[in-house]
């Protein structure tokens, strides 16, 4: 049975057994506070783990993406080429050259059947899909059609088995709607900016891991440009 | 039982098969309705195709004018009397019932004949004034052709279109055939035939439109068709190559099925129906017909262009075949015969109609549309070829006839447009799939430059 | 002189000897077979060999007249062997089954695994031609072509040999510098001591390790073999003797800068399948050797190329296999992986 990682230290270090594939990763933060970073380095692991890895792009164009992942020294051409990587483009609409676009961001049904259409084409064993972000996706529709968008959107997923992680931004969606989508993740994590304002701290905190052990404590971490995430060891900073 | 096929295009059909030997059959019609044609047509095949000579009988028009007529229809009838196949009597209703002076029988004995025709025999009227004389004289006659071993067709002039009044005629003779000269919506005068009753044998019953072609008489018959629809096995679905849409109907058309797709103007209905046809060929090797009776092949070309479909390419391989009549050209009833016909001869698996508002726009009858249409479905479903027919929109009133298609149908789809915060927004709906569990509700549909696709709605 | 005698078979044998031991001494037995040639030549030269004879001091002349002086002790026919000049490089062609020492070349070459690279005629004038012009090294390469000739170059050598593992005393010494053997065993727990301190610089420290390693071997060899593909070639064989796993060359586009390159038996899978795996799920591990990879294309193609290991036999494939790109020429943002021409 395969299990997978973050391919960050610090933060895998706190799921012994991994997460298998068919959950689906809810990673909520701050607008800055290292989600994109966070999810380069998942799929840094991925790639390296023989998956073959979809990135939604809703916030910026993918190529930013792709710089990122090779600043960590991955080569995204070869994976792109290969059919390892695959981007979607939900962020220039019309006047992009990606293979795959979304042309049409108010309806949820394009999303789901274009995502649907990209993954049934990944003929790897194990897929992992990142929605950058998926709150940018949900503004400014009916609570009842997100909601049925959720549920049928992962029960897809678990259903085919592929490890998805949505990012949410803080604060963009009512939190109502947050609280009812939280309830269909397995796992949650929560990154935020604390401490003083003129010393601001990032911490990570894991809200919620399915069928698994484990101990809701609050990580202080930073972002290196070299290293990615590096969350600050054992000490864990508690409220 | 001894039947003779009559050798009229079409009209056999109608009597499985041919007309009880020895029987008198009277074919009554308004003039102009083809009586004449009809009955020399009789006679004329008899000879040419069964070996039967025969007689024809006239107490109106001279030869002349005869022979003529029937060369128009490349009927040689001095040739045929000269070959001893054919005698032509000129004569008066007293005459025929002289009983001392037997012409017939010398005619008949002289070629050998086994048919007859008389035209015609309301001039029995004129001779005989008592009804109970007449009836008795028209039932000797016909004994007395009987009894020389003909099979005879009786032409009898009808003088109105008005009530049907059941002339004596109708009771002694055995089989009666009425003809018709109608007219229908959108002025049109359509050729019908009646077949009122047949003697010791079964006929299919109806009206059935007939034409006179310059080779005679075609008969556009409605076999009875066994319906198997109900019994088909599941898993045969045809794959509509519209995105999204198989996945609402489940894999896709059951196989054989006529679907209405109602929408309209401008609700992407015939891109739908092109990509059904040309991603059924591209993607399935499927062959497939156009009808159309609305938009002409230029017109569909162009269409098909937009999306960078080569419709033209597929006609010369042979995969799609798009078929033109013009609405004031085609006949219903032929219309469906030769369809029928197309799609047997070209082995098409998917068909589109575009579309049914031609029929709708004819027919006035209520019944009469169900039953055409009925008629149509059950070919298609027989042919198996999946079919769709374009259908004006849901809500245009068409005092019922609407209704009556999206009843035979064995399923409905349905194409909007609406406003939805000020965009213009497509939609599809699946109103009904018989014996498909089909996703409800509207669905996203949505024409770029690929086609069309349609995207399920989420959540059920 | 016949084939028959047995001075020439017993001659061959030694050879073939030799050079079958030679194939199993790591790193460059072929430069070692060259030193055993010249090393015998030299003997015949003491005993034969009047530098006076020469007419001049080209290289053509001087094996001309080595050729005169081999036939004057009754070893061979001059005229057998046809010689001529090419700018700097001398080519000879001989018909193969007039060269004494044929019996060898062909016996080897039979073998699997063991080819013949080294002619000995060839060594001879390289022997020859150091006696006489000193220090001057010359490369050697034959080809025993099927037309029934012996096709052989002698190209000028600037540079030293790279590959060469000597010992003074208890100095080691690999291509004149200091080195040191390590096991297997030994490295593995240097990689798990750096995993277990400082986890996230361990992938880093393997691939920029590697890189600055590649750059200084492909610079070398760049300056030896200006053709791209003979440089990527040789620089796989001399990684391959230097014991990294074998390296096989799947395809090579100039064009695309796009290379794939496949390892078999990588020391780095290797090791992951006989320690225990560094990381917490399976995964490729190459990435020195990857790094090492990026740095010889980059070298090779003159442009950044970056170098992915797409499968690795510590995952349980048959063999590691590596895909290299060119970088996208639009990136800007982020931090730039070395390049190779500002070091």
């Amino acid at each position: 049975m395969h299990r997978a990682y973050f391919g960050v230290e610090g933060l895998d270090r706190n799921l012994e057994q991994g997460l298998s594939y068919g959950s689906q990763i809810m990673v909520e933060g701050d607008s800055g506070v290292g989600k994109t970073v966070l999810a380069g380095e998942f799929i840094k692991e991925g790639l390296r783990c023989g998956d073959t890895c979809v990135y939604v792009a809703c916030d910026e164009p993918p190529t930013v993406m792709r710089e990122h992942l090779l600043s960590f020294k991955v080569g995204t051409p070869a994976y792109e080429e290969t059919g390892r990587l695959v981007f979607i483009d939900a962020y220039e609409e019309d006047g992009s050259t990606e293979k795959y676009v979304l042309s049409d961001l108010r309806h949820l049904e394009k999303y789901f059947t274009l995502e649907s259409e990209v993954l049934r084409s990944c003929n790897g064993p194990r897929v992992r899909l990142v929605v950058d972000s998926l709150s940018t996706l949900l503004t400014n529709l009916e609570i009842t059609d997100v909601i049925d968008f959720h549920r049928t959107r992962l029960k897809q997923l678990k259903k085919t088995g592929i490890l998805a992680m949505d990012i949410f931004v803080s604060g963009v969606l009512e939190p109502r709607l947050i609280t009812i989508t939280s309830h269909l993740y397995n796992f949650i994590l929560k990154m935020s900016f604390n401490g003083s304002r003129c010393n601001p701290v990032r911490q990570m905190q894991i809200g919620k891991v399915k069928s698994q052990q484990f101990t809701s404590s609050t990580h202080a971490f930073t972002v290196s440009p070299i290293y990615g995430i590096l969350v600050a060891a054992d000490t864990g900073v508690h409220k | 039982m001894n039947t003779i096929p009559t050798g009229i295009n079409g009209f056999d059909k109608l009597v499985y098969g041919g007309i009880v030997r020895r029987n008198s059959v009277l074919i009554e019609g308004v003039p102009g309705a083809g009586k004449t044609t009809f009955g020399i047509e009789f006679v004329y095949r008899g000879i040419t195709e069964f070996d039967e000579p025969g007689v024809i009988v006239t107490c109106e028009e001279l030869p002349e004018s005869l022979y003529r007529d029937a060369l128009n229809f490349g009927w040689d009838l001095h040739a045929l009397e000269e070959a001893n196949k054919l005698r032509i009597l000129c004569t008066s209703p007293e005459v025929l019932n002289d009983p001392e002076v037997n012409i017939i029988e010398e005619v008949v004995r002289e070629v050998g004949a086994k048919r007859i025709l008389v035209d015609s025999v309301s001039h029995f009227r004129n001779v005989f004034s008592d009804p109970i004389l007449l009836r008795r004289a028209v039932y000797g006659f016909c004994n007395g052709l009987r009894r020389l071993g003909l099979t005879s067709f009786l032409v009898k002039e009808r003088e109105s279109d008005g009530q049907r009044d059941y002339a004596f005629e109708e009771y002694v003779v055995d089989a009666v055939i009425r003809l018709e000269n109608k007219e229908t919506p959108g002025l049109h005068r359509l050729r019908v035939l009646e077949i009122c009753k047949t003697r010791g044998q079964e006929h299919i019953p109806g009206k059935h439109t007939f034409r006179i072609t310059n080779t005679g008489i075609k008969v556009f018959a409605f076999e009875a068709i066994a319906v198997n629809s109900e019994i088909k096995e599941k898993d045969n679905l045809v794959n509509t190559g519209v995105p999204g849409l198989d996945d609402l109907l489940r894999g896709g058309l059951p196989q054989g099925a006529s679907v209405a797709v109602a929408g309209g103007s401008g609700t992407g209905k015939t891109v739908l129906s092109l990509q059904y046809l040309i991603k059924g060929a591209v993607d399935y090797g499927d062959k497939g017909i156009f009808l159309s009776f609305e938009e002409t092949p230029q017109q569909l070309l162009a269409n098909a262009k937009h999306f960078n479909w080569d419709l033209n390419t597929l006609q010369q391989q042979d995969l799609i075949k798009v078929l033109y009549l013009s609405l004031s050209e085609m006949e219903i009833d032929e219309t469906i015969i030769r369809l029928g016909e197309q799609v047997k001869a070209f082995g098409a698996r998917r068909l589109v109609l575009d579309s049914i508002y031609a029929f709708l726009s004819r027919i006035d009858n209520i019944a009469v549309l169900h039953e055409k249409i009925y008629f149509l479905v059950s070919l298609l479903n027989k042919l198996n070829c999946t079919t769709l027919l374009i259908s004006p929109a849901w809500e245009v009133e068409s005092g019922g006839k609407l209704e009556v298609i999206h009843s035979v149908v064995q399923g409905t789809i349905l194409l909007k447009s609406m406003m939805i915060q000020n965009r213009r927004v497509r939609q599809l709906e699946i109103y009904k799939m018989r014996g498909v569990n089909h996703a409800m509700g509207n669905h996203l549909l949505e024409i770029n430059a690929l086609g069309i696709q349609a995207f399920p709605r989420l959540g059920g | 002189m016949k084939d028959s005698d047995i001075t020439i078979k017993l001659m061959n044998y030694m050879f073939m000897s030799m050079s079958n031991t030679m194939n199993q001494v790591p790193f460059s037995g072929q430069h070692w077979m060259e030193q055993l040639v010249i090393g015998s030549v030299q003997y015949f030269i003491d005993e034969y060999w009047d530098d006076s004879k020469l007419d001049s001091k080209k290289p053509v002349e001087i094996c001309r007249t080595y050729l005169n002086v081999m036939e004057d002790v009754g070893f061979l026919y001059a005229k057998d062997y046809r010689l001529e000049e090419s700018g700097d490089s001398l080519l000879m062609s001989v018909k193969t089954n007039k060269c004494v020492y044929r019996e060898c070349c062909q016996r080897t070459g039979e073998k699997e695994g063991l080819s013949f690279k080294n002619c000995i005629r060839l060594g001879t004038f390289q022997a020859i031609l150091r006696h006489v012009l000193g220090e001057n090294n010359y490369l050697t390469s034959v080809d025993m072509a099927a037309d029934g000739f012996c096709y052989g170059k002698l190209r000028p050598n600037t540079q030293p040999k790279e590959e060469i593992v000597t010992r003074e005393g208890h100095i080691i010494k690999m291509a004149g510098h200091r080195a040191f053997l390590l096991r297997q065993k030994t490295y593995a727990s240097l990689m798990a001591s750096i995993r277990d301190h400082a986890p996230q610089i361990l992938k880093h420290v393997l691939y920029d390790a590697g890189y600055q390693s590649g750059l200084s071997l492909a610079r070398k060899a760049r300056e030896s073999y200006p053709y791209p593909k003979e440089c990527l070639q040789l620089l796989l064989d001399e990684l391959t003797n230097l014991g990294v796993g074998k390296l096989e060359l799947v395809s090579f586009s100039l064009s695309c800068a796009r290379v794939k390159i496949r390892c078999y038996d990588s020391f780095w899978a290797d090791t992951a399948n006989e320690y225990g795996h560094l990381y917490r799920t399976p995964q490729v591990i190459c990435d020195m050797l990857r790094g090492i990879l990026a740095a010889c294309l980059s070298v090779i193609f003159e442009k950044e190329i970056i170098c992915e290991e797409m499968v690795c036999q510590s995952m349980g494939a048959d063999c590691c296999e590596f895909l290299a790109l060119p970088l996208p020429q639009e990136s800007s943002g982020g931090r730039k992986p070395h390049d190779p021409r500002n070091e």
